[in-house]
């Protein structure tokens, strides 16, 4: 599915980008053309890439690591997640009570 | 950690307060992205028709805003995931199948959809040609707005859970329609009225820009020719906010009447109900409803309410009490009481224990468990309701729900009028030599109509309390057994850093405004 749709992609986009500017160019050039030179010549692009990387290493670095563990990968065994799940809604009936 | 003799009550309400904050945070950025995108789209459709030069400086300036905050609203959303994961994760494994399927489509096509066309958009100027450029600026803005589609599914689902069914080895409901969860009418009216106040969100943003300019004498053309388009899309956008605002409080009204209860404080319902325009409540207390009296200095429009809730000015409402209690529907059906539907939940969950415990023995040919299942199944549309140890607990907070919702109207209808102000002084006088208040109020207009989106939050998720799941799982059972000073910890860095980022990203967006737009073509 992934590869359907990047493989879509990339082609609709050769289509286009195709008998324009670089009409000789080949196909892989060509893509990779508007990425380098886009990248190349960002200017406010450059903060917004540094916010986004600074931002996507506190939340999938630090976060997601030190704070934001998997539940049910810590608390119940592989593969019986479906039991572990069933325990706590049985019980938290008795455990609302207290 | 896991050996608490009982769930804290705190630590549900700290995750709840710490979902809110990321959900809020993350909605500060979503609307501007959908309604910038349809403003930039038709910014540069003017110049695909025109090829003027002044419309790409035009087109590019709001796109450089959008970038600004796509970029920032960027992985946002990730961080609700997370809390999935750790806090609710007795919700996350109870609702997986639902959601896995949406998600994954969704994580798919807004990927590919917009890495592709945002690279376009940005990059590819002078690289594709202006047709192909305008497609990926429209496709841009489609692929957000389809993301959008699929985490509103499943939020949709959450208030009204349709095409699915519980399995009790699984523990997990599965999917017996995609259609029937994509296309819940539930669905379509939430997607409909929150992508068309998004485009508010764009609207207001754009003409506050230009008004700015206009205020400062700088970049004249380009804020009244903004601000032509804005406001038009504006009107537009608050009249659909409005009708499709209607048609979501009718939905209510048929599938979580005490959401609407709740946002009306509706007490005692009945025939002829009128709609509360405004009244006093204590905004900090759960009113007496059980007394019944009526809130004080109620002014009211005579059957609006039965009218929008059954299209008939003489239709029954229930109200808080009747919905405690049990009441008839017009139509014959008896819905029952709390206390009965409290009784079905723990007939549900103790059934469900049964069954599991006989599937396991090896001493059950299977007829034990089928019996056990039986009962589960026709008790399972309450399961959630054995949770609930006093019926007061199924009534939400109502003061949120009755100021949020009046909030959200309330700037609504300012919107209109505002709106048609603006595309007046826009089209029949001079808005470059309008006076200073006008100026003024559209920039006011902003956070106002930021706090009607995020009221209008308020309302669909305060209003659908206790539950995660509406009628299936409170939130008490939803959340994972943890500890609240984890919690607490964990609000408060988010407190730190949400603000941080969003003072960068103000202070980037408000460093480009003042820029302003790049003539690189006159
Ligand atoms: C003018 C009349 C309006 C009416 C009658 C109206 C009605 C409603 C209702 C009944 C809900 C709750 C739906 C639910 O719980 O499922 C809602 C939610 C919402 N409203 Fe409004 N609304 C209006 C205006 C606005 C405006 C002006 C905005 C934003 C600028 C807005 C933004 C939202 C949002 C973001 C939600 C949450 C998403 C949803 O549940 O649809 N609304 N609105």
């Amino acid at each position: 599915m992934l590869f359907f749709w990047c493989f879509l992609d990339i082609f609709v986009l050769s289509l286009h980008i195709n008998g324009y500017t670089m009409k000789k160019a080949g196909f892989w050039h060509r893509v990779f053309d508007l990425y380098y030179d886009g990248f190349r010549s960002m200017t406010l692009g450059k903060v917004l890439w540094t916010v986004i990387l600074i931002k996507l290493f506190i939340i999938f670095v630090v976060l997601k690591v030190f704070f934001f563990p998997d539940f049910l990968k810590e608390n119940a065994r592989e593969g019986e997640e479906s039991d572990f799940v069933a325990t706590e809604l049985i019980n938290r009936v008795e455990e609302l009570k207290d | 950690m896991l050996n608490l003799l009982s769930i804290d009550a705190s630590m549900i309400e700290w995750s709840r307060a710490q979902f809110a904050l990321t959900a809020i945070y993350h909605w500060l950025f979503v609307p501007l992205t959908l309604g910038l995108a349809v403003i930039m789209g038709i910014v540069e459709t003017c110049y695909y028709r025109t090829r003027k030069p002044f419309w790409k400086d035009a087109a590019k300036f709001w796109q450089k805003l959008f970038g600004v905050n796509f970029a920032m609203g960027v992985a946002t959303g990730i961080i609700l995931e997370f809390e999935f994961g750790t806090n609710w994760s007795n919700y996350s494994w109870f609702v997986g199948d639902i959601f896995g399927a949406p998600l994954a489509v969704e994580g798919i096509v807004a990927f590919f959809m917009e890495s592709t066309f945002v690279a376009v958009m940005f990059f590819g100027w002078k690289k594709v040609s202006v047709g192909f450029h305008l497609a990926s600026t429209w496709l841009t803005g489609l692929g957000a707005t389809i993301s959008a589609w699929w985490i509103l599914v499943a939020n949709a689902w959450m208030q009204y859970p349709v095409g699915c069914e519980f399995n009790p080895d699984t523990m997990r409901n599965e999917m017996m329609s995609f259609a029937e969860v994509a296309l819940s009418p539930f669905a379509i009216d939430k997607f409909c009225h929150t992508v068309i106040s998004a485009w508010i969100i764009g609207a207001v943003f754009v003409v506050a820009v230009s008004c700015w300019y206009l205020m400062k004498g700088r970049e004249k053309k380009l804020a009244v020719e903004s601000i032509k388009i804005a406001a038009i899309v504006g009107l537009v956008a608050s009249v659909g906010a409005a009708l499709t605002g209607h048609q979501s409080a009718a939905r209510v009204a048929e599938v979580q009447p005490m959401k609407l209860a709740a946002m009306e404080a509706l007490y005692n319902g009945g025939v002829d109900q009128s709609l509360t325009g405004i009244a006093l409540i204590n905004p900090f207390e759960q009113p007496d409803y059980e007394k019944g009296e009526e809130a004080s200095m109620k002014i009211a429009v005579p059957y609006a309410l039965s009218i929008l809730a059954t299209n008939d000015p003489h239709g029954y409402v229930p109200g808080i009490n009747d919905i405690l209690n049990g009441y008839t529907k017009p139509d014959g059906t008896v819905e029952l009481s709390m206390d009965e539907k409290i009784e079905r939940g723990k007939k549900a969950i103790e059934a469900l224990a049964a069954y599991r415990q006989a599937k396991f023995a090896s001493s059950d040919d299977g007829s034990i468990a089928a019996s056990h299942l039986k009962v589960l199944q026709e008790n399972m549309p309450y399961f959630g309701y054995g949770y609930i140890r006093d019926k007061g607990e199924l009534v939400p907070f109502v003061p949120i729900n009755f100021y949020a919702f009046r909030v959200m109207v309330g700037v609504g209808c300012l919107l209109i009028l505002f709106f048609m102000v603006v595309l007046f002084f826009v089209y029949k006088k001079d808005i470059t030599a309008a006076p200073k208040w006008l100026h003024w109020s559209a920039i006011i207009m902003v956070p106002l109509a930021y706090i009607a989106s995020e009221s209008g939050w308020l309302v669909a998720e305060f209003g659908r309390q206790p539950w995660t799941i509406q009628d299936m799982l409170p939130t008490c059972a939803s959340v994972s057994n943890l500890q609240s000073s984890s919690v607490i910890i964990t609000f408060f860095i988010f407190l730190v850093l949400f603000t941080t980022m969003l003072a960068v990203e103000i202070n980037i967006l408000l460093k480009q405004i003042k820029k302003g737009p790049e003539h690189e073509n006159n």
